[in-house]
């Protein structure tokens, strides 16, 4: 079973003139790495926010076509539904920060997720051990570099 | 400290500030808050100590202009239309330095909460109300992101050789910086929802143990507003 597949997506913003995705289909298997290219404002960003169920679920907009995920369709599933199995970092990292320190911020997904609590440092650790920012566990996160914040 | 007891505390003093019948203890209360706002870094106290001792000046040299109360006549002025005589009393003197003196300390109080507190502690502290507390640190965070925002906009502006001085400069940023932070607000509340807030089933980071500090800035915390209440 692929792990994503996109077919014959259409989708529009509210009150575009413009569509923004048309017709697109993919087909994403486990283990593959895939890069999307494209121009500035050519729909990679939609694309993946259809892959997380945000679009239509938080965008709103016209939707057609259909995207799986693990088997769900994301227009069943809601965004929270699919975290866990879907994971985005977004375009300005800063965006996305929560909590002020960064265990707390690696600990919010885990919390979301009904990881139990006992198990949620130690994942954490583990967590950005493998990314390589294990040192940043004790530091707040405003005051973090960009590339530090893309890797928390 | 663990941050709730702190806040606690804080709030207490706070309203013993509000409730305090007389000048002296809200100025008392002031003093002590910016003495423990001088702990935090002078790069991220120095906008929220400006702004409190602004606010509190201002109306420590206002007020006694915009009220009329007492007999004890200081200064006579012109009368103004719409404002009346804009005498000074005596009274009024009291009256403004107590109203600056309050408004002084419940600035102070949230500057210490804003600057010293670990509000990721404070959310996960909060067994009842983790939503409200998660949106009021959320809430807190902006200030320092919007004074990110505003460095980041000046630097860009001087850089295209745009000279943005004096407070009329500065006002016209206000307007891209409420504009970004709505869409700060949007991508966040994105952001949230991929991962996962808001969904059934969620947990959280066992609390840290509550130590016998915690438990006296408890009590100290209801001491001060009966104190304050009764007393002050």
């Amino acid at each position: 079973m692929a792990l994503a597949r996109v077919d014959r997506l259409t989708f529009s913003y509210p009150d575009a003139s413009a569509t923004t995705l048309r017709d697109v289909s993919l087909r994403l298997e486990p283990g593959e790495r895939v890069v999307i290219l494209g121009g500035s404002g050519s729909g990679k960003s939609t694309l993946l926010r259809a892959l997380a169920g945000l679009v239509p679920h938080f965008h709103g907009g016209r939707f057609s076509g259909r995207v799986e995920v693990d088997g769900r369709d994301t227009r069943r599933a809601r965004p929270a539904d699919l975290a866990g199995t879907v994971a985005c970092v977004f375009q300005d990292p800063e965006d996305q920060v929560v909590m002020t320190r960064v265990e707390a911020e690696v600990a919010f997904g885990l919390e979301n997720l009904g990881t139990p609590p006992d198990a949620i440092a130690g994942l954490m650790r583990r967590a950005l051990a493998s990314v390589g920012a294990d040192h940043l566990v004790e530091r707040r996160t405003s005051e973090l570099s960009g590339g530090e914040l893309q890797r928390v | 400290m663990s941050p709730v007891p702190a806040a606690a505390l804080l709030g207490a003093l706070a309203a013993a500030a509000l409730l305090a019948d007389h000048s002296a203890p809200p100025a008392a209360i002031a003093l002590v808050l910016l003495v423990v706002c001088l702990r935090a870094p002078v790069r991220r106290r120095w906008v929220y100590l400006a702004g409190a001792l602004l606010a509190s000046g201002s109306v420590l040299v206002l007020s006694p202009f915009l009220q009329s109360a007492g007999s004890h006549v200081l200064w006579s002025g012109p009368i103004v239309p719409v404002l009346g005589s804009l005498d000074v009393t005596r009274e009024e003197l009291v009256m403004a330095a107590m109203q600056a003196s309050r408004l002084a300390a419940v600035s102070l109080a949230f500057t210490a909460y804003a600057l010293l507190l670990d509000h990721d502690r404070l959310v996960q502290a909060a067994g009842f109300a983790r939503r409200s507390t998660l949106v009021v640190a959320l809430a807190t965070r902006l200030l320092p992101t919007l004074e990110r925002d505003a460095v980041g906009m000046l630097e860009a502006l001087r850089g295209r050789g745009v000279a943005v001085s004096g407070v009329r400069g500065r006002a016209t940023l206000v307007s891209p910086l409420l504009a970004g932070s709505l869409e700060r607000g949007l991508n966040l509340a994105e952001a949230m929802e991929a991962r996962g807030y808001g969904r059934p089933g969620g947990t959280r980071l066992p609390k840290p143990r509550r130590t016998a500090l915690d438990g006296a800035a408890l009590a100290s915390a209801a001491v001060v507003v009966v104190v304050g209440a009764l007393w002050l």
